[in-house]
């Protein structure tokens, strides 16, 4: 039998659920001293001069750190992927700042006491004189020359610029037989992890051994990032992943306060922790998503896109954070999964005095996915053509795979409109459109949206120390014939692991209990990238694969001399090795794992290695970082999508919105476990509902966050989710991995805000209802209604001219 | 966070409580179900230096009738006596209170979160005053009658007096809130009451609450009041007026709905504007209404 | 003012005697003092639910009660819900086989809410408002990994096979089985 494609519940769920959860905030250290922050209230100020003395009263305080010893005795941290490879700004700055600070929140002073409370006192206590500076908030207004500059040596906002191109996008909108102009605006919004970030570090000055438990997703990139900014060797430090409460890639290396941690331990030579308290996560973890899109589309009668002009404005907030190139990855999606023949798009990347970006599931990708739906939208308004069909003319041909996109991307697989066909048989949209005509007659408004998400995965940059297209495992039988898996990626709650005890178990026939699968270790894992981009199991398993692989040959060879058959007769299952065709003919892969450990000189095992391990790396296909002639790489080797569906219910009075039912059709290539898969749908589709109608972090003029608490900052809960979410597969393997996995980590969390968008719309026929700025709270929704009521009472006439397409929808 | 450093005193009694407060004053803070409280303490909003826990006083957690309408024949309402640590799940549950006061259950089922009702209380969620608590906007539209005990004494303040601004009541520094005591709202009254929030549980944005008293089918009073357009919850007697000696007609919602808007003076903040904020007064008010009108088993406003 | 407070509890069955400080939360007190590391801090507002713990019979938030308060309470807690030979109780019996969690870090708060649902809200199987019911229950607990429909489906099942439980007593689960 074969355990892969079985649904099967995660392998930590039974520790978990005992309440056996090891976090790292659960990890006990004798004489552990607590780390705070004093984080800066000014969102752009010159520090003048900081007064620790009252602090230093304070009983318990064991140390005072300023930025100023910090940036004498530490390197800086940079981002992974420098803006300044690309002609951009160098991004490059101190855990603690040290003259000016660029946000509300950021660090200026850390405090190390015996007790936390004495921590927290004493950065009450610690005065700063600031001289406070003009703000910039906005990316567009950052980009006028006469703005405040957020980096005060820098000339100007930009951090990075780029274009791609494509045709001729001028000829090809002259050309067209309509155009739509406009913009779409995606809020700035954040991934919040249940579980708080938190460090604790432990300096052994007589091993020269600095232990860092962390929450974090990337266990040896964050060995590599502390190496470097504390200038000890790699082999003096040991990262260790505990449980990580939900990572949506914010966990990533290169956070101030795992810096500082460590840098703390190893100067005091005795453990410190830190534990984030949920406001600091608000104010200075790391945002993403703000991206403001301004487009002009020209197209034919028939809905055909001829050519597609667009801007893409991501507002990065303060350099500081290391994640600004999601907004690269948003430009190097465009436009998706559609054949544009006439292409431009061009990126500004803006820094503003808001907190810098961290890592978030769909990491840019589904903020360009979002843009095409909305486009694709007013391009089906326009021309009166109905919304799916739009798509369904537009997609990327299944035969044109792979696809080269303007970027220079290389989309290796897929079959969007088999996708998108069989999305609109699940929904059945005649049955929909008779329910909404009973509803109306009730007065309830209800609404079909789609989307098209396009979710490019295991992320592989040029010259860059954490995305990498490559990992590595360990496969270990031991003398019992039990089977150890050691990985270089890890996960944070996300199954992966699951997953890949799967592949393993079929690769050498043994029990799936009999499996066990280590991760998070950079002691004892072998070196490997960690968890993002989905990479994970499609990486990590084809990793776990080749050295199962390896091992199952080894095992066959020994059984083959044991059986006295040929080792190409041979299979396994079930933790035997069978003759084929002779069920009577086998042998316990236990046994054989005995010859190989316990009779290294007997006949069977003798002309093998002894022992029953390897170490295998796997690198993922459809890479290229060999650009060519237009400069371009391809990054991601493969390239997921789901077709999406959304029913909602909306109340025009209030402008309240209820997502009534959820559908996709998704593809991730081969599924190793389908009840993983759909888990990671409902999460990533809950993420994005609350992106869609509930999460959005707010600054003031003056640069101060008034979202810091989960009251304000709503995530959905049980009750926001639609009663039904209904999810297909459809399988359409890649070539870039040995099992044609492609990844769905990410899945799910583009759709829902252009589906829900376009099923308001949906919801009023009559009205001329664009919503084009996200989130859609109800007062948002509330105006665009009231707006377009206003427009339509003072052109009566222009009701349903204006909208072709309104009853075609 | 964590809260900052303060004595944690418990006290046994009523007259405990009350030396307690003479003896800390204003660095006191009363600790009942600490919803509100202990967040607050955590921000280190509040730096008390001591807290007295009043959970262990005795008595405090009764609800009691008096004057229910079947021992009374006349049209004197009863009343519904709460003691400050009836907790919002009781609340909710007690079948006492659905009978009595179904109004105030079903206020009280929209607090929060099963654990938080569990532990608040009416008298934390009263003293607390909330701008958009549902307790004090129930208080306000029935005029409850809010108990104190201080060293000198006993008083009773009406609601429309105790909640003074923005999370400020007529609780003295020496004093403690009690009780409270709800009208009763009979069978022949129908009341409503609307929240609008982005989820469930949340804080509402607007709340409003209505009660229609009939007399033969005709409104004998009309009780609007509506929180979230102000600092605390405020009545709406204007509207109210409108309402007055007649069935409830479309025409007369679009008046209140007018008046209401006109009258409201909200604010805008991060959950929203003052524009959308008035707006939702006037339909929350007009759903209450009409919700209070069907729960009359009249039929829905001509 | 560090001033301490005498403090006697149950926590899962076990008696313990403790001077707490004053300020000390009662997750705190849980997870520090006496090594229970399964109720977790998410928020320290009591908005996310992490932290929820049973105290007497009812659900509350562990970082919204001081430790003082609970003198002389009975406490459950994750690490109380199994039975003393590991047999996990049908409520974690039911998030794991229907992978009601990913990360974990949610969970323990989520199954005492659960339990505390099940206990006082009429969960009636097969009553159309049943999905309702549960979802609204457990409202006030966040949960970013798995979007809940997979937490309503495990309390729905613990809901049933505790009723049915119920009636028929005696119904003990052996956790070494695997899950299916």
């Amino acid at each position: 039998m074969s355990y892969m494609g079985q649904a099967r519940p995660g392998l930590h769920n039974r520790r978990l659920v005992a309440g056996r959860g090891r976090f790292t905030a659960d990890v006990e250290r004798p004489n552990a001293c607590w780390m705070a922050l004093a984080r800066t209230p000014h969102a752009s100020a010159r520090i003048l001069e900081i007064d620790t003395s009252e602090a230093e009263a304070v009983p318990g305080v064991v140390k005072i750190l300023l930025g100023e010893e910090l940036a004498r005795e530490t390197r800086p941290l940079t981002a992974s992927y420098n803006p300044e490879r690309g002609g951009g700004k160098r991004l490059s700055f101190h855990a603690l700042s040290v003259d000016h600070v660029h946000f509300v929140g950021q660090p200026v002073a850390a405090v190390v006491a015996t007790d936390r409370h004495a921590a927290h006192l004493a950065c009450e206590r610690i005065v700063v004189d600031y001289e406070q500076e003009p703000v910039v908030t906005d990316a567009v207004e950052a980009l006028e020359p006469d703005a405040p500059v957020v980096i005060p040596e820098w000339e100007d906002n930009l951090v990075y610029r780029t274009e791609y191109n494509q045709g001729d996008v001028a000829a090809g909108l002259a050309e067209a037989s309509g155009t739509v102009s406009g913009s779409f605006k995606t809020q700035r919004y954040l991934s919040s992890p249940i579980e708080p970030r938190s460090y604790l570090a432990d300096f052994d000055p007589y091993e020269e051994m600095l232990t860092v438990w962390s929450s974090t997703q990337m266990p040896h990139p964050a060995r590599g990032t502390l190496s470097r900014c504390l200038g000890l060797p790699e082999t003096s430090i040991r990262v260790v992943q505990g449980d990580v409460g939900g990572g949506f890639g914010t966990k990533s290396p290169g956070s101030s306060e795992e810096i500082l941690v460590a840098y703390l331990s190893h100067q005091l030579q005795r453990p410190v922790r830190w534990v984030e308290e949920r406001q600091e996560y608000f104010l200075s973890c790391g945002h993403a998503r703000e991206t403001l899109f301004e487009f002009d589309a020209g197209f034919t009668d028939d809905g055909r896109l001829l050519a597609l002009d667009i801007r893409v404005t991501g507002d990065v907030g303060s350099p500081t954070g290391l994640a600004w190139v999601q907004s690269y990855v948003t430009a190097y999606c465009l436009p998706c999964a559609y054949k544009v023949p006439n292409c431009r798009v061009r990126l500004h990347s803006v820094a503003t005095n808001k907190c810098g970006w961290a890592g978030y599931r769909g990491f840019g990708k589904e903020t360009a996915t979002q843009a095409m739906d909305r486009i694709l939208d007013r391009v089906a308004d326009a021309t009166g053509i109905d919304r799916l069909e739009v798509r369904l003319r537009n997609f990327i041909p299944p035969d044109e795979f792979p696809y080269s996109q303007v970027s220079g991307a290389m989309l290796d697989s897929g079959d969007y409109p088999t996708a998108m066909r069989r999305l609109a048989e699940m929904v059945d949209r005649d049955a929909f459109r008779a329910e909404q005509e009973a509803a109306r007659q009730e007065g309830r408004h209800l609404g079909l949206g789609f989307a098209f998400e396009l979710t490019p995965e295991g992320c592989s940059m040029p010259h860059n120390p954490v995305l990498q297209g490559y990992d590595g495992a360990t496969v270990r039988v031991g003398p019992s014939g039990r089977v150890t898996v050691l990985t270089g990626v890890t996960s944070p709650g996300s199954g992966n692991e699951t997953g890949i005890a799967q592949i393993v178990a079929d690769a050498l026939g043994v029990r799936f209990d009999d499996v066990r699968v280590i991760q998070g270790d950079t002691d004892t894992c072998p070196y490997g990238l960690g968890n993002f981009s989905s990479r994970s199991l499609m990486i990590g398993g084809s990793a776990a694969l080749e050295a199962a692989n390896e091992l199952r040959d080894k095992l066959f060879r020994v059984a083959g001399n044991a059986l006295e058959v040929a080792e190409e007769d041979l299979v396994s299952e079930d933790g035997e090795i069978r003759v084929k065709g002779s069920p009577d003919r086998s042998i316990p892969i236990r046994k054989v794992a005995s010859m190989i450990y316990t009779n290294a000189f007997g006949r069977e095992a003798l002309e093998v290695e002894p022992g029953l391990e390897s170490t295998r790396y796997f690198r993922v296909g459809n890479v290229y970082h060999q650009p060519e002639t237009q400069g371009r790489f391809s990054a991601y080797p493969t390239w997921p999508y789901m077709a999406c569906a959304a029913v909602v219910e909306v109340d025009p009075t209030t402008g309240l919105v209820k997502v009534v039912r959820y559908y996709g059709v998704h593809d991730c290539g081969t599924v190793i476990n389908p009840m993983l898969v759909e888990g990671n749908l409902h999460g990533g589709i809950a993420q994005g509902l609350g992106g869609a109608l509930y999460e959005d972090l707010v600054y003031d003029e003056n640069g101060q966050l008034l979202t810091t608490t989960f009251m304000d900052y709503t995530l959905p809960t049980a009750v926001e989710m639609p009663a039904e979410v209904i999810t297909e597969h459809q399988v359409t393997p890649t070539e870039a991995t040995p099992l044609g996995t492609k990844g769905a980590g990410e899945s799910g969390i583009a759709g829902p805000i252009s589906a829900i968008a376009s099923a308001i719309e949906d919801a009023f026929p009559d009205l001329d209802l664009e919503l084009m700025e996200m989130p859609l709270q109800p007062e948002r929704v509330w105006q665009a209604i009231q707006a377009a009521q206003n427009q339509g009472a003072e052109d009566p006439g222009a009701q349903g001219a204006a909208r072709p397409g309104a009853s075609a929808r | 966070m964590k809260p900052p450093a303060f004595d944690y005193l418990r006290a046994n009694s009523v007259d405990e409580v009350i030396d307690l407060l003479r003896e800390h004053g204003p660095d006191a803070k009363l600790l009942a179900g600490g919803q509100s409280l202990v967040p607050m303490l955590n921000f280190r909003l509040l730096r008390p230096s001591v807290v007295i826990d009043i959970n262990r006083v005795p008595d405090l957690d009764r609800i009691s009738l008096t004057g229910h309408e079947a021992s009374v024949a006349d049209s004197t309402a009863g009343a519904l006596h709460l003691g400050t640590l009836v907790r919002h799940h009781t609340l909710e549950s007690s079948l006492e209170v659905r009978r009595c006061n179904p109004l105030l259950a079903a206020a009280a089922a929209e607090i929060g979160h099963l654990a938080i009702r569990n532990r608040g209380t009416i008298g934390g969620s009263l003293a607390h005053n909330d701008p958009v608590g549902e307790l004090p906007l129930i208080a306000v539209l029935l005029d409850a009658n809010l108990h104190l005990r201080n060293p000198a004494g006993e008083r009773s303040v009406p609601a429309s007096q105790f909640f003074v601004s923005l999370l400020e009541t007529d609780i003295g520094d020496e004093e403690l809130l009690t009780g409270a005591t709800f009208p009763e709202v009979r069978s022949d009254t129908g009341w409503g009451f609307e929240e609008l929030s982005r989820r469930t549980g949340d804080f509402a944005i607007v709340a409003a609450a209505a009660t229609l008293e009939l007399d033969g089918g005709i409104v004998r009073q009309a009780r609007i009041a509506i929180a979230g357009v102000g600092d605390v919850a405020q009545r709406f007697e204007q509207a109210e007026e409108l309402l007055q000696g007649g069935a409830l007609t479309r025409e007369q919602l679009a008046a209140v709905r007018d008046s209401i808007e006109q009258s409201c003076t909200p604010t805008s903040d991060v959950h929203a504007s003052a524009d959308y904020r008035r707006h939702a007064a006037g339909v929350l008010t007009c759903r209450a209404l009409e919700a209070a009108w069907s729960r009359t088993e009249t039929g829905a406003p001509s | 003012m560090t001033s301490k407070v005498a403090l006697r509890v149950t926590v899962n069955g076990s008696k313990y005697e403790r001077e707490v400080p004053s300020r000390q939360l009662l997750a705190d007190f849980l997870r520090e003092d006496l090594g229970l590391t399964g109720t977790q801090l998410g928020c320290e507002q009591g908005v996310c639910g992490s932290c929820t713990v049973m105290l007497d019979g009812d659900s509350v938030r562990s970082c919204l009660l001081l430790a003082a308060q609970v003198d002389g309470a009975e406490i459950v807690t994750v690490e109380g819900l199994a039975q003393e030979d590991g047999a996990l109780h049908p409520i974690q019996r039911a998030f794991w086989e229907h992978h009601g969690l990913q990360c974990g870090f949610c969970t323990p708060g989520m199954m005492i809410t659960a339990l505390d649902l099940i206990a006082k809200l009429p969960l009636a199987e097969g009553s159309p408002e049943l999905d309702q019911k549960i979802r609204e229950g457990i409202a006030g607990n966040l949960c970013r990994c798995t979007g809940y429909q997979n937490i309503v489906a495990a309390v729905r099942a613990a809901a049933a096979k505790m009723s049915g439980q119920a009636e028929a007593e005696a119904g003990s689960t052996d956790s070494r089985e695997s899950a299916p």
